[in-house]
């Protein structure tokens, strides 16, 4: 019972996120970019000196924090899908064909892993920003440069679990080729834990974004992203506390939506989790 | 055959078929029963996995436990030390017991954690399927023995050191002192089971229970076992509840034998009874279906249809949709535990050897 | 090759004229050949900073026919080389020496046509069909996916119909019905889904089919079913089989011609009838000994039946098992536990020979009581 609310709560946190990310230009009720000067600083709508007009308060340029972060949605969650997207695709590709074949590509392949999961995030995204410069593309670049790794060295191990399995020794011996065995017995049987680990790094991404572009390598002002919003409120923390608590929540919120839905889903997804009783 | 003990104990069923069942047992306490199980049930988050199961075990009895898959026989043997899917017993899982398994007087049902954590492994001790798992990795054999002695008292480390070796000698593996120091990995299958079986009488069990003891094991190893298993127990004069599908195994160990079937004891009696005079339909068709050695036929005897699962709601007799000789009222009411003669219990409407002259089924069942 | 798409609406008893004709056959014509194969593996071993490797041979010298028609039970303990074995000749794995023939021809020197032709005529049933039916594919892709491969590597073309028509009678023969071709295996039962499997098996109206301990993964009610199964579908359509297992009993059921393994050799070879009236090698001894008794055994602690035991068996088991490897050894493999053994044992190593091809064992002491019945 328990488990089904939460289920519930989460699941529409995580659509209602995805609905303002795609129609935010209609729910924002101010121009994201452009601040009124004279109304800058104001606290939110509960607190005192606020009003409705800025429900979640503005920031030091008089733009509203509600509109921000309704863009700043958009922002984070394309973010997430791209880079998700790719590292997720590249990642299992070359990990499904590493744990396939072995050999001397598989032993490079893995040490290529460990670079990746050795070297510092952070560095790794200044050396980017600071070659290309800041930007949307830089993100999704640097994201999926880390993640990649990790899609990898999970498809490569899911898929050495199975290569043995008596269902694709019995298609290797009927004659099926190795493309057809990938994609008909491999590809299925693996994919349900790899959903679960980009589900789990939805989370990780925007965490990853956000420090980006706290940092300042990430997305540039002054389009809004939620890190950069952070950023930004970081010398109004005692003054005007709101510019950068209210984006932390919006992140906190969406992170663990996302993880929680994320275990649900692996649970699903896996049927030795899902047996109730076991005899 | 059976007639004449038919007529001679007229069986008894009927709605209060508990007395009678306590009366028979109270009859067979002449030999000393260590183990006895009454209205034993298991349930797990709700699902009954084992029903009204009753049965017990004498000193130095073998009683073996036969079943398919999903039958029960395991839950009934971890049932009896209250080991049942520990480990993920809270929420919907609860796992919950009922009747009675009185073990030498008390009723392991009742006791509390902490007495129940002293007759395992000290009275009661269990033997698993599979020795790789049973046993941990990274300890060396000998501690692993070691544990399960201090588990249950304080023992200075000479003393320690002896009974490990007594422990070692008495599953027969040689040059003890060597192989204290062996880790499981080298051990072949079958010495690792003699160890596992070394760590279940470590502490001089009155009553062992083993699940599916040599079903990992090779043939020639499995035998082995076996003859071990009956050495130690004429030597420590031990009760063993012996968990098997094999009827082999039973052929080979038991006294008494008990067969289950959708998670009830469908028969149950001495083991000559079982092989030569079947009651069930069930434990017929069983052991007719084995393949035999000495005998090549066209085709096996066999039974139709699937073994049902806990989950399927059925309301007759558990057996009746594979049954052959099912009559429609069998699929109406499930059938009672009844005494086809002393020590013979069978659940069934139409038992094989003996018709019960008040069966209800037939209409004059009001009579009693 | 075979041909006929026609489906069967169901197993046919005028087809029954094939279990004549086996007896004639089964001398005639070896379907499958197996010549002095070897398998041999080599395995790592590993410390902190230097490895050494060492050679594991699986497959020893086997020579091995498979007639038309006929049941070859293969039987050993696990590590004996029996999986390896059946791999080999499913071409899941190559030999390291010696020859495997198909009908005549040797498997090595195949093209690629007559490769799928063979993978379509000798199909494998494995031991659990949990783990051989993949869990994400519906039951009728399951059960045609060799027929069509086989037909697309041959250049055959089978209409949707035809398939159809195959994979009803596939799942009619095998006692399963053609609406449960759209299931997924997880909606059966154990013994269900080895029907499946077997289905998948016949579907492609094989020659040969591998069957590794096909029934020992299921309930005791089950594996007679499955086991007149095999039988009826072996009478009806006219297969071999080579049928691997470790239970004797089930073995003498099914097969025709047994075959012992032991450290990866063949130890006795021969009629059913015969190894099982007298079998030679002690270790063939050894097995039927260990076979549990069908009857309760009375008065079990006076009469001791079964194994004898002697503490020293135990031991010597394990060093039995430590020279798995020990490929460099030229006396019998089964010298360690064998209670039998004499001098010559340890010099040099017993051929599988016998007088006739009917019965052959690989062991000195019947080959000497020969000698003396030929000699003297």
């Amino acid at each position: 019972m328990f488990q089904r609310v939460t289920l519930i709560i989460v699941a529409s946190v995580c659509t209602g996120l995805i609905l303002v990310g795609i129609f935010a230009p209609w729910i924002a009720p101010h121009d994201p970019l452009h601040g009124v000067l004279l109304d800058r600083l104001q606290p939110p709508m509960w607190q005192e000196g606020g009003t409705s007009d800025y429900v979640l308060g503005t920031d030091r340029l008089g733009r509203d924090i509600l509109s921000r972060l309704v863009y700043g949605a958009r922002i984070s969650l394309t973010v997430c899908g791209l880079a998700i997207l790719f590292a997720g695709s590249i990642g299992s590709i070359l990990g499904v064909l590493s744990g396939y074949f072995g050999g001397w590509w598989d032993a490079i392949l893995m040490r290529l892993v460990d670079l990746a999961m050795s070297f510092p995030v952070i560095l790794l995204a200044l050396l980017f920003g600071v070659i290309f410069g800041p930007g949307f593309s830089n993100v999704v670049i640097v994201v999926s440069l880390v993640l990649w790794s990790q899609y990898a060295r999970m498809a490569r191990g899911e898929t050495l679990k199975i290569k043995h399995a008596d269902y694709v020794d019995l298609a290797r011996s009927a004659g099926c080729s190795t493309p057809y065995i990938i994609a008909r017995h491999i590809a299925p049987n693996i994919a349900g834990p790899l959903i679960v680990l980009a589900t789990l790094q939805v989370g990780v991404v925007i965490v990853l974004e956000a420090s980006l572009s706290f940092l300042g390598v990430g997305v540039p002002p002054p389009t809004p992203a939620w890190g950069s919003m952070i950023a930004e409120g970081r010398s109004y923390i005692f003054s005007a506390s709101w510019i950068a608590i209210i984006p932390g929540l919006a992140i906190l919120l969406t992170v663990m939506s996302i993880n929680i839905l994320g275990d649900f889903l692996a649970e699903r997804l896996n049927p030795t989790l899902r047996r109730d009783v076991k005899l | 055959m059976s007639n004449n003990v038919v007529t001679d104990k007229s069986p008894s069923v009927s709605s209060d078929h508990n007395a009678d069942r306590l009366a028979v047992a109270s009859n067979s306490q002449r030999e000393k029963s260590l183990l006895q199980v009454k209205g034993l049930s298991t349930s797990v988050g709700g699902l009954t996995l084992i029903d009204d199961i009753d049965f017990s075990v004498s000193l130095n009895q073998t009683v073996g436990v036969v079943g398919e898959s999903g039958s029960g026989k395991s839950t009934l043997g971890l049932s009896l030390l209250q080991l049942v899917g520990t480990g993920r017993g809270q929420g919907d899982n609860k796992v919950r017991y009922q009747g009675e398994v009185m073990f030498d007087g008390q009723d392991l049902l009742k006791m509390t954690d902490k007495e129940l954590r002293q007759i395992r492994g000290r009275d009661i001790s269990m033997i698993l399927q599979d020795p790789m798992t049973s046993l941990d990795p990274v300890f060396s054999i000998g501690s692993q023995i070691e544990e399960a002695i201090q588990c249950h008292g304080q023992v200075s480390s000479s003393e320690l050191r002896e009974r490990v070796l007594s422990a070692l000698t008495k599953v027969k593996i040689t040059e003890p002192e060597s192989r204290i120091s062996a880790f499981p990995h080298q051990l072949s299958g079958g010495m690792r089971q003699r160890v596992v079986g070394a760590i279940a009488v470590s502490c001089a069990p009155r009553l062992l229970i083993a699940d599916e003891p040599t079903t990992s094991l090779d043939a020639t190893i499995q035998m082995q076992f076996l003859q071990l298993l009956q050495d130690i127990q004429s030597e420590m004069g031990l009760s063993i509840v012996i968990v098997t599908h094999d009827f082999g195994v039973v052929a080979k160990m038991c006294h008494r034998v008990c067969v289950m079937y959708g998670g009830h004891i469908v028969e149950s009696a001495d083991v000559q009874t079982i092989f030569k005079n079947p009651a069930h339909p069930y434990t017929k068709a069983l052991i007719e279906s084995r393949p035999k050695l000495h005998e090549k036929p066209r085709r096996l005897a066999s039974i139709a249809g699937a073994p049902p699962k806990p989950t399927d709601n059925i309301q007759g007799c558990k057996f009746a949709a594979r049954c052959p000789q099912a009559k429609p009222e069998c699929t109406q009411q499930r059938p009672p535990a009844m005494d086809l003669a002393e020590g013979h219990q069978v659940r069934c409407w139409y038992p094989l050897s003996g018709e019960f002259p008040e069966n209800p089924l037939k209409g004059d069942g009001n009579a009693n | 090759m075979q041909t006929d798409i026609e489906p069967k609406a169901a197993l046919t008893p005028g087809n029954s004229k094939n279990s004549s004709a086996r007896v004639e056959d089964k001398q005639s014509s070896h379907i499958l050949s197996l010549r002095n194969l070897n398998r041999q593996f080599t395995v790592k071993q590993g410390g902190w900073f230097k490895s050494s490797q060492r050679i594991i041979s699986a497959v020893t010298d086997v020579n091995l026919d498979i007639g038309t028609n006929e049941t070859v039970a293969l039987v050993g303990e696990s590590g004996s080389g029996k999986t390896t074995l059946s791999r080999l000749l499913l071409m899941l794995d190559q030999p390291s020496s010696g020859e495997i023939f198909y009908r005549g021809k040797d498997l090595s020197s195949l093209n690629a046509q007559d490769k799928a032709l063979f993978r379509r005529e000798v199909q494998p049933v494995f031991q659990n069909p949990y783990a051989s039916l993949n869990p994400r594919m519906r039951v009728k892709h399951i059960v045609t996916e060799p027929l069509l491969v086989s037909a697309k590597r041959t250049n055959e073309s089978l209409t949707k119909s035809e398939v159809d028509a195959r994979l009803a009678w596939a799942l009619e023969v095998t006692g399963m019905r053609v609406e449960d071709g759209e299931k997924y295996p997880h909606q059966f039962s154990g013994g269900q889904r080895q029907r499946i499997a077997i289905a998948r098996a016949v579907a492609c109206r094989p020659k040969l089919i591998v069957l590794d301990e096909p029934v020992s993964s299921q309930d005791i009610s089950i594996q007679a079913q499955i086991l007149n199964l095999l039988k009826d579908l072996q009478d009806e359509l006219g297969m071999s089989y080579l049928f691997i297992a470790h239970d004797l009993a089930t073995v003498r059921f099914m097969s025709d011609r047994l075959a012992v393994m032991y450290h990866g050799r063949i130890v006795e070879d021969g009629n059913s009838e015969k190894v099982f009236a007298n079998p030679q090698h002690p270790y063939t001894q050894a097995l039927f000994q260990a076979n549990l008794p069908e009857q309760p055994v009375l008065g079990r602690n006076a009469e001791n039946n079964g194994a004898q035991l002697d503490p020293t068996s135990i031991s010597d088991r394990d060093k039995a098992v430590a020279s798995v490897t020990d490929t460099m050894s030229v006396g019998c493999h089964y010298i360690d536990r064998c209670p039998r053994r004499m001098d010559v044992c340890s010099r040099s190593r017993p051929e599988l020979i016998g007088q006739t091809k009917e019965h052959q064992v690989a062991c000195f002491i019947t080959q000497q009581s020969h000698e003396e019945v030929v000699n003297g």
